[in-house]
């Protein structure tokens, strides 16, 4: 894992050169948006222009009530078609730039964080995979995700990505209702030991709001296997354990093991959705804000910003260490 | 249909119920027993292998490998008390640590893959013992629980239902932390 102290020094004789670069890009991007506006704004006028003359050429005025002041109309059309034409250019403009910015800065900081490590702004985990976690149930119907990390720490296979998935609750006939299943972080390592069932760690909201009842309610709760107690009482209070196999979910769920999904919790983030799975870690990681992302119209040469996106991948790779994934004293090599 | 034969028919439904969550406690517990059973035997056939795999390279501790030897033969013997069979099985924890240190002395049979294969195999039987052991503990602190908290205590009363002790570590286990430690578990 590297220290925040690695990463500064890191800013400074490497970053800081890059993001000049693209500090230099970046103004030139403002430029070429503002020449295109202005360009299809000349465009517009024009065809306005045209409209007008051509409506006063054939109804004798360039506006005339008694008529449908069709050339008028045609370039009215134009124009808007002209706007969208617009939008979609400066859309790939910005998009060019910002994806230029992640291949450069966020590729050279996961880098820089492991060389083991590789970085694409454009793929994510598969829907397949998020689904095969068994954390989210509910069907989805829309997923989509950017800023995948994959690549082995040591011993270990780890991969992650920024995921949205949505839920259609309701498709009424002008405007369909979606609801949010996940936002976040999906991260993805080989666990380090052999199992067969299926288990799962989530926070413990029930128990923490209705005390012994929630715990009854949770007891109830078969759908995930049964609910396993375990003797970690600070353990208890944040989450809720469910398998298959209650000797299983103690093997897989060590006392050193409890107290490093603690640690990590009380850490860095907030709400931890665990399940093992297949002989994988899943770990979903809630996030409101987008990910990642540069700005266009504001400087992004910033070290406090890009401490930021280093702090993020950094802690999600440290995962890895804090979980203590790379001991393999046990069959699984 | 008569108010009381209505409440005798609840009261009856009542007993019913708790006696059968006992039993399921009861069960939860022997089945957790079963578990540690099931990974001590798979810890029983693992030694052989061990003592096969090492007594080439260890010539100074062939007293601790013919001790371990004779504590597998006496565990498997079956003519054994419960609680002689947990001092075995301590017995044998304690052993496995001892060669598990005295291995670190022998640099050759630290790279033979054949022992590094064995060695891993133990840890994970260990570590599924240990796992196997809260377990029951688990499930023995929940019965116990019903034996002793009101209404159910009436019902295990009756049926003679009594407390199980937990499986506490010994104090032979308790010094062998360290070795635990060594592996980073």
């Amino acid at each position: 894992m590297k220290t925040i102290e690695e990463f500064k020094n890191f800013f400074d004789t490497v970053l800081h050169i890059d993001l000049n670069l693209l500090e230099h890009k970046r103004q030139k991007t403002i430029k070429l948006i503002f020449k295109n506006i202005l360009i299809y704004i000349i465009i517009i006028v024009l065809l306005i222009i045209v409209g007008l003359f051509v409506n006063k050429l054939i109804y004798g005025d360039y506006f005339n009530e008694k008529e449908y002041n069709i050339p008028i109309i045609v370039s009215i059309v134009f124009s808007i078609s002209t706007i969208i034409l617009l939008f979609q250019k400066n859309g790939r403009v910005i998009q060019e730039f910002i994806s230029n910015f992640k291949k450069v800065v966020i590729g050279k900081i996961v880098k820089f964080i492991n060389e083991n490590l590789s970085y694409s702004p454009t793929e994510y985990i598969p829907p397949e995979q998020f689904i095969k976690s068994d954390i989210f149930r509910d069907k989805i119907n829309k997923y989509y995700g950017d800023d995948l990390v994959s690549g082995v720490i040591d011993k270990t296979e780890i991969k992650f990505s920024e995921v949205h998935a949505w839920k259609i609750v309701d498709s009424g006939e002008d405007k369909e209702k979606k609801r949010q299943i996940f936002e976040g972080i999906f991260f993805i390592a080989d666990f380090h030991k052999n199992f067969n069932g299926k288990y799962f760690i989530f926070p413990d909201f029930a128990q923490k709001r209705f005390g012994g009842l929630g715990k009854f309610f949770q007891k109830m709760n078969f759908s995930r296997g049964k609910l396993i107690e375990l003797e970690n009482p600070d353990f208890e209070r944040e989450f809720v354990v469910y398998g298959s196999d209650q000797i299983e979910a103690r093997y897989l769920l060590s006392s050193s093991m409890m107290e490093r999904i603690l640690k990590l919790k009380q850490g860095k983030f907030q709400y931890l959705f665990i399940s093992l799975v297949n002989s994988c870690l899943y770990i979903a990681l809630p996030f409101k804000k987008k990910l990642f992302e540069p700005s266009v119209f504001r400087s992004n040469n910033d070290y406090r910003k890009t401490e930021e996106f280093f702090s993020l991948i950094n802690d999600t790779v440290s995962i890895v260490e804090e979980l203590n994934l790379n001991t393999r004293i046990w069959t699984k090599e | 249909m008569s108010v009381e034969l209505i409440i005798i028919i609840a009261v009856l439904l009542l007993i019913v119920i708790l006696f059968n969550s006992l039993i399921a406690k009861r069960n939860a517990v022997n089945n957790a027993f079963a578990g540690i059973d099931s990974y001590l035997k798979k810890r029983y056939d693992l030694i052989p292998n061990l003592v096969a795999a090492v007594q080439k390279y260890m010539e100074h501790e062939r007293g601790l490998l013919t001790e371990i030897t004779e504590l597998r033969s006496r565990a498997i013997s079956g003519n054994i008390s419960d609680s002689e069979r947990v001092e075995l099985d301590n017995k044998i924890t304690h052993a496995l640590g001892a060669i598990n240190i005295a291995v670190e002395n022998y640099p050759d049979l630290k790279a033979n893959t054949n022992f590094l294969q064995l060695q891993a195999a133990l840890n994970e039987v260990e570590e599924q013992l240990s796992a196997a052991r809260r377990a029951y503990n688990a499930a023995v602190n929940s019965y116990n629980n019903a034996v002793q908290m009101f209404p159910t205590n009436l019902v295990a009363m009756i049926m003679g239902f009594k407390s199980r002790p937990f499986f506490e570590a010994s104090e032979a286990e308790r010094q062998n932390v360290n070795v635990k430690n060594l592996f980073n578990s």
